[in-house]
C-alpha cells in the first residue's frame, strides 16, 4: 500500500505539494479519522448556522409558557423545543447550538495559542542552544509540574470569566508539550546538510527557523494541537461546569451542565446533550489527531 | 547513580519553591481572607487589625509569603487558620479529609495500571483483531470523555435509576450491626471498610476509566514499536517460542515508558480526583481544593495546592529516576 503512495507521489514535482498529497490520501484510508472529520464538520456547521437551526429560538431569553407544561422552567422536550427548557426556562437546543460557538472557540483558539507559543520557545531553545536553551526548558519544565487543574480553579476565581479570560487562562498550560517536541526536532534537523548550507550562504537565525525549521518541524506539532483541542474543550467544559469558566448568561456545553446535576431527577434530559456533545467532539478529535499521527509519521503506516 | 539521585532531589528545592511563591501571590489575589471576620458584629475592625497584624497581613506580599513559607515547611501554626470552618486549622482540616482521598485515588491507580499493562499487550499482540479494535475503542472512550459527565452519568444510571450504589459522601452516617443502627464511627472496622467500599465505588471507577484510556493506548504503541526492533527479530530467529520473545525481550523494554507515562500524569490524577470528588461530594482533599477557592480560604487552599504539586513534582522525579534505574542507556552526567 505504502509503494503505491510513494509512486503517485513521486509523479508531481514539486516536493511540498506531493508531501501534503500523500499526508491526505493515507488519512483518507483511516477510516475513523475520516468519520471523525465529517462529524467534526457537521458540529462545527452546526455552531456555526445555531441561529437558522435554533427554530427562531434565543439562547438568552425567558420563554413565557409553554402549552405542555404548567411551568415553562424545566419543562421537558416539546415541539419547537427538542430538547426541553433549563431551569432558568430558556430553549436547551439553542443553547446548544450557541454553547457550541464557545467551547469550540476555546478549543481551537488555545490550541492554536499553545501551538504559536510552543513552536517560538521550541524553535529558539533548540536551535540556539546554550544557555538560552536552558533557562526555556528550565520554566518549561516548571510549567510542567504545576497542578493544573486546582491553579486553573484559582485563576479563574482571580479573574472573573469572560471568553477571552478562559482562553487566556488554558493557553498558559497548553503549550509546554509542542515546545519539548519542536525543540527535540530542531535539535536533529539543525545539524542537517541544508540547514548548515542555509548557514553558509550567510541567512539570519530567524530567517533559518522560519524557511527551513519551522515547516518541517511543523508535522509532530499538527498531530499534538488536534489531540491538545479535545483536551482544551475538557478543561473548558469543566471549569464552567463548577461554575468557574464562561459565566451566565452566555451558554457553553459546561455551565450547560453546571445546574443539571441538581435536576437529575426532575429534568434528567438536560444533563445528556451538552455531555454527549463534549464527549463526541472530543473523541472526534482525539480519533482524527490519531489518523493524523499515522498519515504524517510514514514509520508508523502499515 | 548516587551522585545523579542528590543532583535531582536538589533540583526539587527551587521548582517547589517557586511554585509556592508564584501560587502564594496567585492566590493572595483571591482577597483578604480575613475581611469575612467583619460580618460577625462582635468583631471590631481593631480586632481585624490585630489579626491581620498577627498573620502578617499588612505587610508586603514578599514579607507575607516568607512567614508563611517558614511556618509551611516547619509545620508550625498548623499552616494558617481556615476562614471556612472556623476554629480549625488548615493542616487539621487537610488531615481530617486526606485518607479518603487517599483510599479511592490509589485503589483506582493500582487497578488502573492492573488493566492497562496487559490489556495494552493483548491488543499489540493482536494487532487489528476485533479485540484490539473493542480495546482501542475503550481506550479512546476513556480518553475522551470529560470526567465529571461520566460521573453524573454513572451517578444517574447506578444511583437513582437502579439503587446500586450510593449517590454521594464517602459513608454512611449508621451501619446496620446485627439489625440495629449503630453510628459509622462505632461500628467495626470491617464493616466501616465496607461500607467505604460500597460509597466509593462509582468515584473510583470514574478514576479507574480515565486512567486507563490513555495508559492502555501508550502501552499498545509503545509495544508495537518494541515488537518490529531488531533484537526481537534476533530472539525470534534464535528460535526462542514466542512466550519467551514476548516476555522476555519485548515486554521488559515495551514497560519503561509507560512507568515514566504514570508518574508524569500525576497532575491529571489530582484533576481527576478534584472533579470526582466534587461530583460525588466525597469530603476529600480534592472537593476541599473547590471550597477553599470559593470561599478565599487562602491557607487551606495554598497548603493543598503546595501538596498537589509536591505530589507532582515526586511524579515527575520518580518517572526520571525509574528511567534511569531501568534503561542502562541513559547516562548520569
Amino acid at each position: 500500500m505504502a509503494n503505491e503512495d510513494y509512486v503517485e507521489g513521486g509523479m508531481n514535482t514539486s516536493e511540498s505539494y506531493s508531501y501534503w498529497r500523500k499526508v491526505f490520501q493515507r488519512l483518507k484510508k483511516h477510516k475513523i479519522a475520516m468519520v471523525s472529520l465529517w462529524v467534526l464538520v457537521v458540529i462545527i456547521l452546526m455552531a456555526v448556522f445555531a441561529k437558522p437551526l435554533s427554530f427562531g429560538n434565543n439562547p438568552y431569553s425567558y420563554i413565557k409558557s409553554v402549552p405542555w407544561a404548567s411551568r415553562p422552567e424545566l419543562a421537558p422536550p416539546g415541539p419547537g423545543h427538542p430538547l426541553g427548557l433549563d431551569s432558568m426556562g430558556r430553549d436547551a437546543w439553542s443553547r446548544l447550538l450557541y454553547g457550541g460557538r464557545v467551547s469550540l472557540a476555546v478549543g481551537f483558539i488555545c490550541s492554536i495559542v499553545g501551538a504559536v507559543v510552543g513552536l517560538f520557545f521550541g524553535l529558539i531553545s533548540g536551535y540556539f542552544g546554550g544557555i538560552t536553551d536552558m533557562l526555556i526548558m528550565r520554566f518549561t519544565d516548571f510549567m510542567l509540574s504545576l497542578p493544573v487543574l486546582p491553579l486553573m480553579i484559582v485563576l479563574s476565581a482571580v479573574i472573573k470569566g469572560s471568553l477571552w479570560t478562559i482562553i487566556f487562562i488554558i493557553s498558559i498550560f497548553s503549550w509546554m508539550g509542542v515546545a519539548r517536541l519542536v525543540r527535540g526536532e530542531v535539535l536533529s534537523l539543525k545539524e542537517q546538510e541544508f540547514t548548515e548550507a542555509a548557514r553558509a550562504i550567510g541567512e539570519t537565525p530567524g530567517r533559518i527557523m522560519w524557511i527551513h525549521l519551522l515547516p518541517n518541524s511543523l508535522a509532530p506539532v499538527i498531530v499534538a494541537s488536534t489531540l491538545a483541542i479535545s483536551g482544551n474543550i475538557i478543561y473548558e467544559a469543566t471549569l464552567s461546569f463548577l461554575g468557574l469558566g464562561i459565566r451566565q448568561p452566555t451558554p457553553s456545553w459546561g455551565n450547560m451542565l453546571n445546574g443539571a446535576q441538581t435536576f437529575m431527577l426532575t429534568a434528567p434530559w438536560l444533563m445528556w446533550w451538552p455531555g454527549l456533545a463534549i464527549f463526541v467532539t472530543t473523541l472526534a478529535f482525539n480519533f482524527l489527531g490519531d489518523g493524523l499521527r499515522d498519515a504524517l509519521d510514514p514509520r508508523l503506516y502499515r | 547513580m548516587r551522585n545523579y539521585l542528590i543532583r535531582r532531589s536538589l533540583e526539587l528545592i527551587p521548582v517547589l519553591f517557586a511554585i509556592a511563591f508564584v501560587s502564594f501571590w496567585l492566590v493572595s489575589k483571591m482577597g483578604n481572607p480575613f475581611a469575612v471576620l467583619l460580618l460577625n458584629p462582635h468583631v471590631k475592625p481593631e480586632d481585624l487589625q490585630r489579626l491581620m497584624h498577627i498573620w502578617h497581613w499588612d505587610q508586603p506580599i514578599y514579607v507575607r509569603f516568607w512567614f508563611w513559607f517558614k511556618d509551611f515547611i516547619t509545620f508550625r501554626h498548623g499552616w494558617g487558620l481556615s476562614v471556612m470552618a472556623p476554629g480549625q486549622t488548615a493542616l487539621q482540616l487537610i488531615g481530617s479529609r486526606i485518607p479518603v482521598t487517599i483510599a479511592f485515588s490509589t485503589t483506582s491507580m493500582i487497578v488502573a495500571i492492573l488493566l492497562s499493562i496487559p490489556l495494552g499487550v493483548y491488543s499489540a499482540i493482536h494487532q487489528y483483531s476485533i479485540s484490539d479494535y473493542i480495546l482501542t475503542f475503550f481506550a479512546f472512550f476513556g480518553m475522551s470523555m470529560p470526567t465529571f459527565w461520566f460521573g453524573i452519568m454513572l451517578m444517574y444510571v447506578f444511583s437513582v435509576k437502579l439503587h446500586w450504589f450510593p449517590a454521594a459522601g464517602s459513608h454512611a452516617a449508621f451501619i446496620t450491626v446485627k439489625g440495629l443502627p449503630v453510628e459509622f464511627s462505632q461500628a467495626p472496622w470491617y464493616l466501616r471498610v465496607l461500607n467505604e467500599a460500597w460509597y466509593l465505588t462509582l468515584p473510583t471507577i470514574v478514576l479507574i476509566v480515565f486512567e486507563v484510556g490513555g495508559w492502555l493506548r501508550y502501552m499498545r504503541s509503545s509495544m508495537l514499536e518494541v515488537k518490529s526492533q531488531d533484537y526481537v527479530r534476533t530472539a525470534r530467529a534464535k528460535g526462542l517460542p514466542e512466550r519467551t520473545v514476548i516476555y522476555k525481550h519485548a515486554f521488559r523494554n515495551a514497560v519503561i515508558p509507560i512507568i515514566t507515562l504514570i508518574g508524569l500524569s500525576f497532575p491529571g490524577i489530582v484533576g481527576g480526583a478534584m472533579i470526582t470528588e466534587t461530583v460525588f461530594a466525597i469530603p476529600g482533599i480534592g472537593r476541599l481544593t473547590y471550597q477553599a477557592v470559593m470561599h478565599q480560604d487562602i491557607f487551606v487552599a495554598m497548603a493543598l495546592i503546595m501538596i498537589f504539586a509536591f505530589l507532582v513534582v515526586i511524579g515527575n522525579f520518580l518517572a526520571d529516576i525509574f528511567y534511569a534505574i531501568a534503561d542502562p542507556r541513559i547516562r548520569y552526567s
